[in-house]
């Protein structure tokens, strides 16, 4: 069963599904047959590139209000996530253009390393504040990940993968997603959201039976 | 790599409790509400 997920490195409830996820995978008796395929999404491509904002600011600049009143908005998802054991941290987040950090996730995959880079670049931005449009930054994350350094900073330093990421993007809009994290499964079944740990194995579940009904 | 859409997903006999299919031939389960960032808003 292939699951492609759609999802933005700064998404908080992509991170949350992400978790929830990985924990109905954990459940299921089938999950040795899954593969799971993180595909490119940008919540704001207009947001400029080389520039980085606190997430309190922006938010404040995008729904009004101050810095300190969007710190009150943060508080339900850095909650959720506690539950997941995430520990988000908001003060030092910072809101940054992703696409470049999805070209070397993209790099991540040719190499066989895409999940693990998206999850590298996850845990960066909401846990310890790194800042994902700085090449050093990618650089250094990529190559934890076994991702050579000098490619990244190769594709970095040009354009390479930028059909990838947008050629995902399409796809989403294709497939009707209206907002990430989305999850397909094999391309019959979508989900959309953070849904609840039960809602994935149910999922897993009914995409399984159907696959098992369409191979007799 | 390139990314392309696949075949169009074959048609499934809908359950009772299964939702129509969107126009792309997905089948979108439990779309109740469940917290997405849509349009850059996460909250």
């Amino acid at each position: 069963m292939l699951i492609e997920v759609w999802s933005d490195v700064v998404c908080p409830w992509c991170y949350i599904g992400k978790r929830r996820l990985e924990k109905a995978l954990a459940e299921f008796p089938h999950a040795a047959e899954v593969e799971v395929v993180w595909r490119s999404f940008q919540l704001d491509p207009s947001y400029p590139k080389g520039e980085r904002t606190s997430t309190y600011e922006y938010l404040a600049k995008k729904f009004g209000g101050s810095p300190q009143q969007a710190k009150g908005m943060t508080g339900q998802v850095k909650a959720v996530a506690a539950g997941e054991g995430l520990a988000f941290d908001f003060d030092r987040a910072r809101v940054v253009n992703t696409y470049d950090a999805h070209r070397v996730t993209h790099l991540a995959k040719a190499h066989g390393l895409g999940p693990q880079a998206h999850e590298r670049f996850l845990h960066a931005h909401f846990v310890e504040g790194a800042t994902l449009n700085d090449s050093d930054t990618l650089a250094g994350l990529a190559a934890e990940v076994g991702v050579p350094e000098a490619e990244v900073r190769k594709v970095l330093a040009g354009d390479q993968y930028s059909d990838e990421v947008d050629a995902d993007i399409r796809d989403a809009r294709t497939l009707g997603a209206s907002g990430v994290p989305f999850f397909v499964l094999d391309r019959a079944f979508g989900v959309s959201g953070a849904q609840p740990v039960e809602t994935f194995l149910s999922a897993l579940q009914r995409a399984h039976d159907h696959a098992a009904a369409s191979a007799r | 790599m390139s990314v392309t859409a696949g075949p169009e997903p074959e048609t499934v006999e809908p359950e009772p409790d299964m939702p129509a299919p969107a126009p792309t031939g997905l089948i979108v389960l439990d779309t109740e509400d469940a917290p997405v960032c849509a349009d850059g808003n996460c909250w």
